[in-house]
């Protein structure tokens, strides 16, 4: 299994400062990535999968650092959604997947699962750029599943902020059956509904400093998130367990009981 | 099955390749007008053989580069030009002008002004490149802008140098830019641009793979193991030497760099490790066409410029094109 350690990196970007202390999401279960717009979530993110260089500390896999490793053996042990998923060529969906093993060898009946985890198989001819946005980043993340070994880092940037409900859905299992099979998942998202579906534990940045790191069924609560995300929350009883709910001031009346 | 189709699709454009080759080797219009079909003989044939190497070399260099280039910036609208090197070697060849008429030697013509377009089509990709450095790698975007800079600045050096001819000597440069196949070229120049397009041929079907790959955004490409930066400095460097090459040798030839990759593209998909070859077949192919119809269409006196027939049929298959793919690609 691969050990992702955050060792007090620091990353300043213009007059914004990244400084989050030390912190090791653990192998085996998913962290969520939370906190305010322009917090350090993506920059945390960006520096896991070595894209950044911090002026000090470090960001370790497996005690090397990240950003120094060769990019063929970080992308064998790491694999990155990023925000915005941007296709440059006029590829069909399955390339973009298949883009995933570009450097390794790939069968292409690993390259079909991926595609079917992320419900793509029936698309899978179609241009990606006659997706739709949602779609558009299912492919993205059927590409990080084709990338992905078992005990490997996935890392995941508001993957699925326009993905819909049942695909949202499906892809929750998906990425919790990675964990469960020893990987290491840090995934940003702002929806709290799926925090609370993705989440063993909770890291909270803001200002680009941890202010909190724990277990989800202690933060994702209607007690520790108001003071963390500045909104109301509520917590409604799901199918599997609580739900977190970022209250916007519902006008809906009450349902009779 | 995914396999076949692309090869299909490789094959045909061989084939029409070959037509347009064998159509410049065989039919050509006579002084008196009349299109006549034959072999003229191995002497008199030279020139036409000669004619279809430089135009096979210099079309498969352009669409090689077009196609690796669209891939590298992310845009189907780009093409060879966009390093700056037509402007570079356009100022090149006016400053060798000028500096012949104030040494008081006689005009440079035709494969005299190789070496000054080949010098300043890489003086000008050289600053195109250094501009273009941001946070120690090459950006596609800084690199596009800084290539529309350097050229305005080269062709305003040229026009400068072109103001300051005596008036006998104008003119020259105004030729110079509409490109030509020379019958009797430097053989030199065409070895070198054989060989870069051989050698940018191979490189881009090579590293087909991570080409493709370099598709996505720049976090995406590295994540999934792309040495992103040493690839762009090689691939631009690969494709401005060897569009350098062409225009040393043949003059800018406008569109063929930009269309090659687009009808290869049609017809074997856009996978770059068979989409590279096959943009430098297309390349090949169509200049040689080009150059097959300036032979056919009568004017009376003279013959169509090469650059004129390119870009008349380009300029209409450009604006097609801009129509498909305004709404297509970046999405």
């Amino acid at each position: 299994m691969s050990a992702l350690r955050f060792q007090s990196p620091i990353i300043a970007r213009g007059a914004f400062m990244f400084a989050p202390g030390e912190v090791a999401p653990s192998a085996g279960r998913v962290t969520v990535l939370i906190g305010p717009n322009g917090g350090g979530k993506t920059t945390a993110l960006r520096a896991a999968a070595g894209m950044l260089a911090p002026e000090q500390g470090a960001i370790l896999l497996d005690g090397a650092p990240v950003h120094t490793m060769p990019a063929a053996q970080r992308a064998a042990r790491m694999a990155l959604v990023a925000q915005r998923p941007e296709v440059g060529a006029p590829f069909s969906v399955r390339d973009v997947v298949a883009l995933g093993r570009v450097l390794r060898p790939a069968s292409p009946e690993r390259i079909a699962h991926a595609l079917a985890r992320s419900g793509l198989t029936q698309l899978a001819d179609r241009p990606f750029h006659a997706l739709s946005g949602g779609q558009q980043q299912r492919v993205a993340v059927a590409r990080a599943f084709a990338q992905h070994e078992p005990g490997g880092v996935l890392l995941l940037d508001e993957a699925f902020a326009a993905v819909d409900p049942p695909e949202a859905a499906a892809l929750v299992r998906e990425i919790r059956a990675e964990a469960a099979a020893g990987a290491t998942v840090l995934a940003a998202t702002h929806d709290l509904s799926v925090a609370s579906a993705l989440a063993d534990d909770v890291w909270c940045i803001a200002g680009g400093r941890s202010t909190a790191f724990g277990a989800a069924r202690e933060l994702l609560t209607r007690a520790a998130l108001p003071s963390l995300l500045g909104v109301a929350v509520a917590e409604a009883h799901g199918s599997r367990g609580t739900i977190a709910v970022a209250d916007y001031g519902g006008i809906l009346p009450e349902a009779p009981r | 099955m995914m396999q076949r189709r692309p090869m299909i699709g490789l094959a045909l454009m061989a084939v029409a390749s070959c037509i347009a080759v064998a159509a410049r080797l065989l039919v050509v219009r006579t002084l008196d007008g009349s299109l006549v079909v034959g072999w003229p003989g191995p002497t008199l044939g030279q020139f036409r053989v000669d004619a279809v190497l430089v135009a096979c070399s210099a079309g498969a260099a352009l669409g090689a580069s077009g196609a690796i280039l669209q891939t590298l910036l992310r845009n189907p609208l780009a093409s060879p030009f966009v390093l700056g090197v037509t402007s570079g070697a356009g100022a090149g060849v006016a400053f060798a002008s000028l500096a012949a008429s104030i040494a008081g030697m006689a005009a440079p013509t035709g494969a005299a002004l190789g070496a000054p377009a080949l010098a300043g089509a890489l003086l000008a990709l050289g600053c195109v490149l250094l501009l273009s450095r941001r946070h120690g790698a090459l950006d596609p975007i800084t690199l596009i802008l800084g290539g529309v800079i350097v050229g305005a600045i080269a062709s305003a050096g040229s026009t400068v140098a072109e103001a300051l001819l005596p008036p006998e000597r104008r003119g020259l440069l105004t030729g110079w830019l509409f490109g030509r196949i020379p019958e009797v070229p430097d053989m030199g120049s065409l070895a070198a641009c054989a060989a870069a397009a051989l050698g940018l041929t191979g490189l881009g079907a090579a590293w087909g793979n991570r080409l493709d790959g370099a598709a996505l955004s720049d976090d995406e490409a590295r994540s999934i193991g792309i040495a992103l930066g040493p690839m762009r400095t090689a691939m631009f460097i690969g494709c401005g030497v060897a569009t350098a090459a062409t225009v040393a040798l043949c003059g800018p030839i406008a569109f063929v760099g930009l269309l090659a990759p687009h009808c290869a593209r049609a017809l074997v998909g856009a996978r770059n490790r068979i989409l590279v070859p096959a943009a430098a077949v297309a390349g090949a192919g169509l200049l040689t066409a080009a150059d097959a119809l300036r032979q056919w269409i009568d004017i009376g006196g003279g013959r169509l410029p090469l650059g004129a027939v390119t870009a008349v049929f380009g300029g209409v298959a450009f604006l097609v094109l801009l129509r498909r793919t305004a709404a297509g690609w970046m999405a």
